[in-house]
């Protein structure tokens, strides 16, 4: 008898479509460089052109798995919000996480200005993810908080709007008291961007990522049961406190990191998990963590390649691309008559 | 050796329930002294806010206690780790399932998580077991269902089929008839009577079924304003403790029909 589907088959198909649209995305770009060359830098080390090699090697490379980590991080820190607060509409951007990263990074760019004592902190982008992640993980908690003492899910999500517009506030103030340089140095970031990462920044950015990855693996069967509700999931010998917190652990870090590298991205963490489970139909995290990252790394490459608009000079904000996408596609979901779940 | 079944599984001592939060405690019910044999099935009777559902949430260990003991296994329940816990006591709760696509196959497995690896993996006893669990509730047929397709009867047996795949010796049940027709609440009765009888599961659960409750626990705990009165129905019947569930002035217990009549002028 067979009671547990398999999905064997999907995950095949969407491994290759991953790396199909990973060298598509390499492929692409402002310069075209033919596909023969791309894959000879890729294996065998050379290209036609010594540009075209530095190009593929230092430049898209490093973007494509930019992307990819961008995606699946931040899907999977919207899956884990969904299950944590048992709602379908939690993410990164809506509880007013990434809000908290982008204060995080406010206060190192903008806030040396305000607070002169701390100008010998270099704003590197080593700072800038600490900086971040100790902001969300800030937001989080406040969060958290919040909702343990009000179990009605909606005024949470109120919260974390608020949580969101507070933050947003403080960095106005930042702003209207830092240089113009400072500040210009702050809106490009918040644009957000994949690229602009060497080797060096991607090599911290990744084992930060798989630290991350790695700790939701190991919550895999707590997040199963807890679709059942808190109580139910303690009954079943799930400890509630460790869970919660090893969550929130991997939810600042993953959002943290992926925004001050890359920039707030909207609507990826809320929008892919839902994408996801419609592909799959189920709610069993074992097989909804790996469907989630990859739909994510997925879509983030998507994204990516829309825009830097191919075969033209310009890259359009990322940030901008993700919310084009993802509010229409947010939107599409509640519409829908038939009901999302977590 | 001690014969198992007059071992008590669960006592409780000078318990007092009720809720506390930094200000001061509300007490909801005090004195509360029990001792329940393994293979019963019983039901807790009492108007609306006596502390019913108090009393059960602080036998689970989902609210602390404000005085007193709680022994399960002779041991105190505060000492009981989660996972010991979880291999003891399973319950079914009043609380609304969040919104998921778990089939009820997934849904009753949940039930195994004490027992599987830390991915959560059933292996072929523990499939066996959830099998078992479904024949047990007769729902084999709804398996492959989502949770959320199914009317509350059938709803209410997925639940208890997950509890009985825990496989704990005692399985708490909060108003489990609530949302129930007359001929699901009977069934529901039966079917729990049966489990515990033939299982030797022992059963505690919350009621306003008096009738239901009568006919079939093998022991009833009453909670009045000022008592908590336990005993076989035949017992409190007999020595009328019945009577003193509600007010004298609305309702009597007729001793004939053995049910409560409302009082005509």
């Amino acid at each position: 008898m067979n009671l547990q589907k398999s999905y064997h088959i999907t995950f095949v198909f969407l491994i290759i479509s991953l790396i199909a649209i990973w060298f598509l995305n390499i492929s692409l770009g402002s310069i075209s460089i033919p596909f023969k060359d791309i894959f000879s830098s890729i294996f065998e080390g050379t290209a036609s052109k010594d540009s075209w090699y530095t190009i593929v090697v230092n430049v898209r490379i490093p973007k494509a798995i930019a992307a990819i980590m961008v995606g699946a991080g931040l899907s999977v820190s919207g899956l884990l919000m969904q299950t944590l607060f048992r709602n379908p509409l939690a993410g990164p951007f809506v509880l007013g996480i990434s809000s908290g990263a982008s204060l995080g990074v406010a206060l190192l760019i903008l806030g040396t200005s305000l607070f002169g004592g701390l100008a010998f902190l270099t704003i590197s982008n080593f700072g800038m993810a600490i900086a971040a992640s100790l902001g969300s993980f800030l937001v989080l908690s406040a969060v958290l908080i919040a909702a343990n003492k009000i179990r009605n899910t909606m005024s949470i999500l109120i919260i974390g709007l608020m949580f969101g517009s507070l933050t947003s506030a403080i960095i106005s103030v930042l702003a209207y008291f830092s240089s113009a340089e400072q500040l210009q140095q702050f809106i490009f970031w918040g644009f957000g961007s994949l690229g602009n990462l060497s080797w060096n920044e991607l090599a911290i950015f990744s084992s930060l990522f798989f630290v991350g990855i790695v700790f939701v693996l190991f919550i895999i069967k707590p997040l199963n049961s807890m679709l059942l509700g808190e109580n139910y999931a303690k009954s079943m010998g799930v400890n509630l406190k460790k869970t919660r917190n090893i969550i929130l652990i991997i939810t600042s870090i993953l959002t943290g990191v992926i925004t001050a590298f890359s920039g707030p991205i909207a609507f990826v963490g809320l929008a892919v998990p839902h994408l996801t489970k419609l592909i799959f139909n189920t709610s069993d995290h074992k097989i909804l963590i790996p469907a989630v990252l990859i739909c994510g790394a997925i879509l983030m490459l998507i994204a990516d390649m829309i825009a830097q608009l191919p075969l033209s000079e310009y890259t359009l904000p990322i940030n901008a691309i993700t919310s084009l996408f993802g509010a229409p596609i947010v939107i599409w979901l509640l519409v829908r008559k038939r009901k999302i779940y977590v | 050796m001690k014969d198992p079944n007059k071992h008590n599984i669960l006592i409780t001592k000078n318990l007092t329930i009720g809720y506390a939060d930094k200000k001061k405690e509300t007490i909801i019910a005090s004195n509360l002294n029990i001792e329940l044999r393994k293979g019963k099935f019983v039901c807790i009777l009492g108007k609306n806010g006596i502390g019913k559902s108090t009393l059960l949430r602080t036998l689970s260990k989902v609210q602390p206690i404000l005085s007193g003991n709680i022994l399960i296994h002779d041991k105190k329940l505060n000492s009981y780790s989660e996972t010991e816990l979880s291999k003891t006591m399973s319950l079914v709760l009043t609380e609304k399932l969040p919104e998921s696509n778990l089939t009820v196959f997934e849904l009753i497995a949940l039930g195994r998580q004490p027992y599987t690896n830390w991915l959560g993996t059933l292996t072929k006893k523990d499939v066996d077991k959830v099998y078992e669990a479904m024949c047990l509730t007769k729902i084999e047929h709804l398996s492959q269902k989502k949770y959320y397709e199914l009317s509350d009867g059938q709803l209410q047996r997925v639940l208890i089929s997950r509890a009985l795949s825990q496989e704990t010796e005692l399985i708490i049940l909060d108003e489990p008839t609530a949302h129930l027709d007359v001929l699901y609440k009977m069934e529901s009765f039966k079917l729990l009577k049966e489990l515990a009888s033939k299982l030797n599961k022992t059963i505690i659960i919350s009621t306003h079924e008096i009738h239901l409750a009568l006919q079939t626990a093998d022991e009833l705990w009453l909670m009045t304003d000022d008592e908590f009165i336990t005993g076989t129905p035949k017992k409190l019947i007999e020595n009328k403790s019945i009577e003193k569930l509600f007010s004298p002035e609305t309702v009597h217990f007729d001793f004939n029909q053995q049910q409560f009549i409302l009082n005509q002028k």
